[in-house]
């Protein structure tokens, strides 16, 4: 088997502990990290999302690929970002649930995909007002927003929350797009929120991000 | 043991589709269902996510109104907004049970205000606006917070079912295991009655029904006194007739062998 193969398998296979030592050994062997992230691990977790997509995988072994990923990440981050190459992370994703909603799972799901898929993540955390939302763009400056609300009590705050962005100008020419998902949210309130997208679940939220930036 | 039948809530999608629609007839047959398969409260949920409360709030109406007419039994009225529960609890009159109060902002004092006035038993989540606590001793903590502000508003312990909140084992593979010892502690430090939301703990695993009820077994032996639930499910009924005999809660076992002879006893 090609190390590229055995890369993926073990993002497949969630080898946290084999994932360290392979990904050492291949860029000793003179791999280029873009080349070890894109295509030994990033295959490997394309297939993870296909069998996840399938029922033949789970969220607990999901996530135990996405903490592999994550390893792998601790050691190819800093070498792909200080010799500037021209693959970087694919894009700043912000996170947080709405103001008056205080769930967490579904966020800390969506914040694995987006890690395990390339992306850099923000979490501002449950119970964020529509302010602290526009803070947090200033400050961070991501390509992505992602806001969470688990209640119907609590979506009209993603309403105020898309409203204060555009209030405060953030979305203009597209420099951010707002994706919004949670259990209670369906595709018709996103639109009618004027959201950008709508992640069905975790996997489907990456999915609609990586079209909507046009990767891959 | 109360069971609490799960099936009428919007957001399962069939639901939510027949309170968009005003499907009387839908609503009515799930809660008639739920009465059969021996449910002792029916759950109303219309949460259907049109992100407007005033449609929720005649939602409300709308559904407690038209459940009534089918079923004797009472009815738990499913909101995290007041005015959607106020409305719930007026069109059923007292003695509906409320789902849920936590520590969150808004929703102890308020709610408990309405709960006195229509003689509710209540359920109560031991989240704050923090969010809710990852360990045992933190919930018991918040749970302990919402009894003494409950207390000095001059309610008994009586009225409360406390939820640990069993979060689902697929993110977290502890969950189980604190869900079940922070039901231990509130029943041994609180003297509380404790219920859960069964079927949260299965979510994103396969065979979710398998999951359920062994869950439900286990709580049942540290003294589970309530389980939101699907009452239409034959197997987890099993396992409470079962259950309840096997801990000494069902006198000459009167309950299972009326279940046996009524068929509704599978393996």
């Amino acid at each position: 088997m090609s190390m590229m193969e055995d890369l993926s398998k073990t993002i497949i296979e969630g080898d946290i502990g084999g994932v360290k030592t392979l990904v050492q050994k291949a860029l000793d062997e003179g791999m280029e990290p873009e080349v070890v992230l894109g295509e030994g691990l990033m295959s490997g977790m394309e297939v993870v999302g296909k069998r996840f997509a399938a029922d033949e995988m789970f969220i607990p072994e999901v996530m135990l690929s996405a903490r592999t990923m994550h390893s792998a990440l601790e050691i190819l981050r800093p070498l792909l970002e200080s010799e500037q190459k021209e693959v970087k992370m694919k894009g700043k994703v912000l996170l947080g649930t709405v103001e008056g909603d205080i769930h967490d799972i579904g966020k800390s799901l969506v914040e694995m995909m987006f890690t395990a898929n390339g992306f850099e993540v923000i979490d501002i955390g449950i119970n964020v007002a529509p302010d602290a939302f526009v803070e947090a763009i200033k400050k961070h400056k991501p390509n992505i927003v992602g806001m969470s609300a688990l209640l119907t009590s609590t979506m009209p705050a993603m309403a105020e929350t898309v409203e204060a962005i555009d209030g405060s100008e953030l979305r203009k020419d597209g420099k951010i797009k707002i994706i919004v998902g949670g259990a209670p949210v369906t595709e018709e309130y996103a639109e009618e929120i004027k959201a950008d997208l709508y992640g069905e679940n975790a996997l489907e939220g990456v999915k609609v991000v990586k079209n909507a930036l046009g990767i891959e | 043991m109360l069971i609490i039948g799960e099936l009428i809530n919007a957001t399962r999608k069939s639901v939510r589709e027949a309170v968009i629609n005003h499907d009387r007839e839908f609503i009515q047959d799930l809660a008639r269902k739920q009465d059969e398969a021996g449910a002792d409260y029916i759950d109303v949920n219309v949460a259907t996510g049109s992100g407007k409360s005033e449609k929720e709030i005649e939602d409300m109406k709308w559904a407690v109104e038209l459940i009534k007419e089918v079923t004797e039994k009472p009815l738990t009225i499913d909101t995290t907004s007041k005015e959607v529960l106020e409305s719930g609890l007026k069109a059923y009159g007292p003695g509906a049970m409320l789902n849920s109060i936590s520590a969150e902002s808004g929703r102890l004092e308020p709610f408990l205000e309405l709960a006195r006035q229509y003689e509710c038993p209540i359920i109560a989540l031991p989240a704050t606006d923090k969010g809710i606590p990852k360990d045992v001793e933190g919930r018991l903590q918040v749970a302990t917070e919402i009894l003494e502000r409950a207390e000095k508003m001059g309610f008994a312990k009586e009225s409360f079912y406390f939820d640990p909140l069993a979060f689902p084992l697929g993110v977290d593979d502890k969950s189980g295991e604190v869900t079940l010892e922070s039901l231990r502690r509130f029943r041994e430090e609180l003297g509380v009655k404790t219920t859960i939301g069964l079927t949260n703990i299965s979510h994103g695993l396969p065979q979710r029904a398998l999951l359920n009820r062994t869950y439900l077994v286990l709580a049942m032996g540290v003294g589970l006194d309530s389980a939101l639930l699907n009452p239409l499910d034959k197997a987890v009924m099993s396992s409470v007739s079962a259950t309840l005999a096997l801990t000494g809660q069902d006198p000459y076992c009167g309950k299972y062998l009326r279940a046996f002879r009524k068929g509704d006893l599978v393996v």
